[in-house]
């Protein structure tokens, strides 16, 4: 195994392979940045280029872009709370927090951290485990997708820091969105109001309205036109030792929970940096720092989506079946290039297989390279007083979602969801929810009646499917753990209200 | 700026040959419409298209995307545009199943286009695990023995895909369970676990697993064996006598184009075709380089939305 | 603890959010009456809507019961006032862009989204909307079209 790797090490030590990896995760870091401009819009618009390219640098260009895509989407859910994809919401709960305290470069700088560390385990995975892990991923079929899907919507109530039941109704109003468009199953339409809805709303209104819009009009009046002064000295945004050390545990937890959900196609990222999240909120000893700017929760989610996304290659890259679009993009370059992805790759394409791994790792040094000179530069941002951030911020959101499908009712459908969040946000509803429900809704849905037609209506195929059952027993003792934990916090909160209302009417 | 210096590094090479200067048609860029999304199908061979096409008609052949609707929305769009060759697209086989599937298109599948071209050919193939069943007519026979227990897995309700499994039902009488899933790739790989037991779709998603020993293709869905895989029956001759189903790319563009402009853009569109580079690329996609003219791809049209009607209107799919 | 007191707020402004997700809920039931539930094996399009609904009306009506419970907690951001200047020329400047971009280009649809969205902030002046919109269109220009080669055209269509 450490031969094969030495050999793509060598392969992509090449000057001109080193460029084009240089090249692509560069890209893929200033795309990533701009929200609702995605890797796929990058990939798809470099694709003729890589008609002239070898096949191996035109992959590692390709996933470069891909992964390095997924560090810049932590920058601007950290600085600007606007996410571009489902696992840069999770950045947002707890960086943007931290970047309104005046600690953005820390912020940056400890995603830049975990988002290198988790990709490192994600790599690792990868080389040691590519075969394993997709003869497991092939293990999953409709009722084990229908369970796990079950468990991050459960995951999902843990999310909010406010009530349950306020996080759990929001999680269900999210996948009534994800129902909008055309019927997995029969292709009918379903709450499609206008021809435009018919397929459905997209994620990135979805995500830009909800957080970005709302907080703009939250803000825009604000008359203080000075801003925080911000602390660039070596002391402020490095972690100091006991934060550092607080940052092992959760990194690894992540970036494992990451590795692993990555391997499964089409599930990926989005649920590993949720639950990455959920997992660390639910062990850990002080739940209510969550949602402020909690380190752990905001270096788990990285480090989970980052393992994620290289090890969503496994699938692509042994299998031969792209998990995602982003996936898809990268076979089709392949076969563009006259080679044929499959099982065989690894077989047939030793130099390319491992040349494209290889790439990984180093794409990933590079890329924490370039990161943290650049975390001077992104914080120089806030000083810009918000009076005039914001409309460049409103101007990113409108040709950002406009280009994703060039679709101007998506951009009227940010605003609708700005305005939503908005009132969300006044009555005490929290966005994250909305979007992991509709993220989660139409896997759930789809892999349910899935389940119901393959096994004829039968619902015990959940508990005599060993992985199914597992997962069930999951989600099961996450639910009881939840509910008796809020029962103590319930019956405290209130011993502590009785006391108040005594305190008051003496 | 960035993606021109990638994008010059290797095409130097390339610019030795300046455009010829343009008559009055292409006096700006042209509008290439795709009805998906980035990163498809549809997506690839435009874009495959269009370098050549700019190089030939001397201004940008620049590829936009307006997905929805199983391609609908572009071709909606593209109908009432003005026919003056600055907005052409970019069809698949779906323009036809489309035809059959919605109850009301706002515009007319064949009347309201001017026919360029087709692109590509390509049949689907049946495959199924390697070692599952002997053959096609094992197949068909176990199918028929017990009516529901042979699972298909297809790429989404009402995708030719799908429509090709429902009309080897009808021709055949055989009873199959449909299972839908997003996209071929989620059906091969829920074949590879053991969840369904047939795929029906492209050479380019069933070949690699048919060359690493995982599935074998039983069968063509073109009435005659497809030409780079003499070896492989097809279903007309073996049990299915009336089955030709044949999926394709081509060009379209506004009815009432010019003629003048309609010849210059089949000319460039053919030139792209028959590009070597561009054939092969072509061809390692899994479909047969096929230029042709209007009147072909029209009349080619017409014949498969009535199979696809019928097919439709068999197999009580609700039209939409 | 604030000293918003239970009866500063009416009856109706305690149960309104929970009233308003039983709408929702009960909205999305109406609409989904029609689509077929089908059977458990073969599920209609309808059968996940109707289930959804029906849970989503739970959640509300448990909502409205928690919030007329619970004391003051939860209700510091509803008795702030509205943000309606930000709230009216935030909507203005994002449907300004979108009735320029199609029409006009990316370059004034940029340019007036801009200066819309600035009359948010009442710190303003004439000069200073029409330098910083005129700035950050450039800016767009510069990296939506120039850097970023996306296939949108800068003026006119």
């Amino acid at each position: 195994m450490t031969d094969q790797f030495m050999m793509g090490l060598s392969v992509v030590l090449q000057p001109n392979v080193l460029m084009y990896a240089f090249f692509g995760v560069f890209l893929g870091q200033v795309i990533g940045v701009l929200p609702g401009v995605g890797a796929i819009t990058a990939i798809s618009l470099l694709l003729p280029v890589t008609f002239y390219l070898d096949p191996t640098s035109s992959v590692i260009l390709l996933a470069g872009i891909y992964y390095g895509s997924q560090y810049g989407g932590a920058i601007a859910s950290i600085l600007l709370n606007l996410p571009g994809t489902p696992s840069s919401v999770v950045t947002c709960l707890e960086g943007y927090p931290l970047a309104q305290s005046g600690r953005a470069g820390f912020a940056l700088l400890v995603t830049a951290l975990s988002s290198f560390v988790g990709s490192m385990i994600g790599v690792a995975t990868v080389v040691l485990a590519a075969i394993p892990m997709a003869a497991l991923a092939l293990k999953f079929g409709a009722p084990e997708y229908t369970m796990l899907v079950a468990l991050g919507l459960v995951a999902a109530s843990l999310i909010s820091s406010g009530s349950h039941l306020r996080a759990f109704s929001m999680a269900l109003v999210g996948i009534a969105l994800g129902m909008i468009g055309a019927d997995p199953n029969t292709g009918q339409y379903r709450f499609v109001a206008t021809d435009a809805l018919a397929d459905g709303i997209s994620l990135v209104s979805l995500a830009m309205g909800l957080f970005g819009i709302s907080e703009i009009i939250r803000n825009a009046g604000n008359t203080d036109t000075h801003r925080k002064k911000i602390n660039l000295s070596y002391k402020d945004i490095f972690p100091n030792k006991a934060e550092l050390r607080s940052m092992i545990t959760p990194v690894g937890r992540g970036a494992s929970i990451g590795a692993f959900f990555g391997a499964l196609p089409g599930t990926g990222a989005a649920i590993a940096s949720f639950m990455a999240y959920a997992v660390e909120r639910r062990f850990s000893r002080t739940p209510e720092k969550f949602g402020k700017g909690h380190l752990p929760g905001l270096c788990a989610p990285e480090a989970s989506n980052n393992a994620a996304a290289q090890t969503s290659f496994i699938p692509t890259l042994t299998l031969g079946v792209p998990g995602d679009a982003v996936m898809a993009l990268i076979i089709g370059a392949l076969i563009l290039n006259g080679i044929v992805p499959g099982p065989r790759l690894i077989v047939d394409q030793p130099t390319l297989f491992w040349g494209v791994i290889a790439s990984f790792f180093v794409g990933n040094i590079i890329l924490l390279i370039i990161n943290i000179p650049l975390i001077g530069l992104w914080i120089r941002l806030l000083s810009i007083p918000y009076n005039k951030l914001y409309p460049a911020i409103i101007l990113l959101i409108c040709v950002g979602v406009y280009s994703h499908r060039n679709s101007v009712t998506d951009v009227v459908l940010t605003l609708v969801f700005g305005l939503v969040g908005y009132v969300m946000k006044r009555f005490q509803f929290e966005p994250a929810p909305v979007l992991l429900g509709f993220v989660l809704g139409p896997m759930l849905e789809e892999n349910f009646r899935r389940t119901m037609l393959l096994y004829g209506g039968d619902f015990s195929v959940f508990v005599t499917r060993p992985i199914s059952a597992i997962l069930v027993g999951c989600g099961v003792a996450l639910l009881v753990f939840t509910l008796i934990s809020s029962f103590k916090s319930y019956r405290k909160a209130s011993k502590v209200d009785e006391e108040n209302d005594e305190g008051a009417s003496i | 700026m960035l993606k021109k210096l990638m994008r010059a590094l290797p095409v130097v090479a390339m610019m030795s040959g300046t455009a010829l200067a343009a008559d009055e048609y292409p006096d700006r860029s042209i509008r290439f419409m795709i009805g998906f999304g980035a990163g498809g199908n549809a997506d690839t061979v435009a874009r495959l298209l269009a370098e050549p096409m700019t190089k030939d008609l001397g201004q940008p052949v620049v590829v936009e995307s307006k997905p929805g609707a199983g391609g609908n929305v572009a071709s909606d769009f593209v109908s009432k545009s003005d026919p003056d060759g600055y907005t052409i697209q970019l069809m698949v086989g779906g323009h036809a199943v489309s035809a059959a599937l919605y109850n009301s298109q706002p515009f007319d599948p064949l009347n309201d286009f001017t026919f360029i071209s087709t692109i590509g050919q390509f049949p689907f193939f049946v495959a199924t695990r390697a070692g599952a069943y002997e053959s096609i007519e094992d197949l068909i026979a176990k199918a028929k023995a017990a009516p529901g227990s042979v699972k298909i897995g297809h790429s989404g309700v009402g995708s030719t895909q799908n429509l090709s499994g429902e009309l080897l039902e009808l021709e055949t009488g055989a009873d199959f369970l449909h299972i839908p899933y997003k996209g071929g790739a989620a059906a091969v790989t829920a074949m590879l676990g053991g969840e369904v037991d047939v795929v029906i779709d492209t050479g380019s998603i069933l070949r690699p697993q048919k060359e690493a020993g995982a599935f074998d293709l039983l069968a063509v869905t073109s009435k005659k064996r497809w030409i780079d895989s003499p070896d492989i029956p097809s279903l007309a001759e073996t049990v299915a006598p009336t089955i030709d189903i044949i999926s394709w790319t081509g060009v379209g563009a506004p009815a009432g184009l010019d003629p003048a402009v309609e010849d210059k853009l089949r000319k460039a569109v053919h030139a792209a075709i028959n590009d070597p580079q561009v054939t092969e690329r072509i061809s390692g996609l899994g479909a047969w380089p096929s230029p042709s003219s209007g009147q072909e791809m029209q009349a080619m049209i017409d014949r498969q939305i009535s199979t696809w009607t019928k097919v439709v209107e068999f197999s009580g799919i609700e039209k939409r | 603890m604030h000293q918003t007191d239970k009866s500063d707020l009416p009856t109706w402004r305690r149960i309104i959010s929970g009233l308003i997700l039983a709408i929702v809920g009960t909205t999305m039931l109406a609409t989904s009456w029609s689509y077929s539930a089908g059977s458990l094996t073969q599920m209609g399009p309808g059968f996940m809507p109707q289930v959804i609904a029906i849970a989503i009306i739970a959640m509300g009506l448990g909502i409205i019961v928690s919030d007329l419970r619970d004391p003051v907690s939860r209700f510091d951001e509803r008795s702030q006032p509205l943000h309606w200047r930000s709230l009216v020329f935030i909507c203005c400047a994002v449907l300004v862009f979108v009735l320029l971009i199609e029409p006009a280009g990316l370059v004034p649809a940029m340019f007036c989204a801009v200066a819309v969205s600035m009359l948010a902030n009442p710190n303003i002046s004439f000069v200073g909307v029409v330098v910083y919109s005129a700035a950050v269109s450039l800016f767009g220009w510069f990296l939506f079209l120039v850097a970023l080669g996306l296939p949108l055209s800068a003026f006119g269509r």
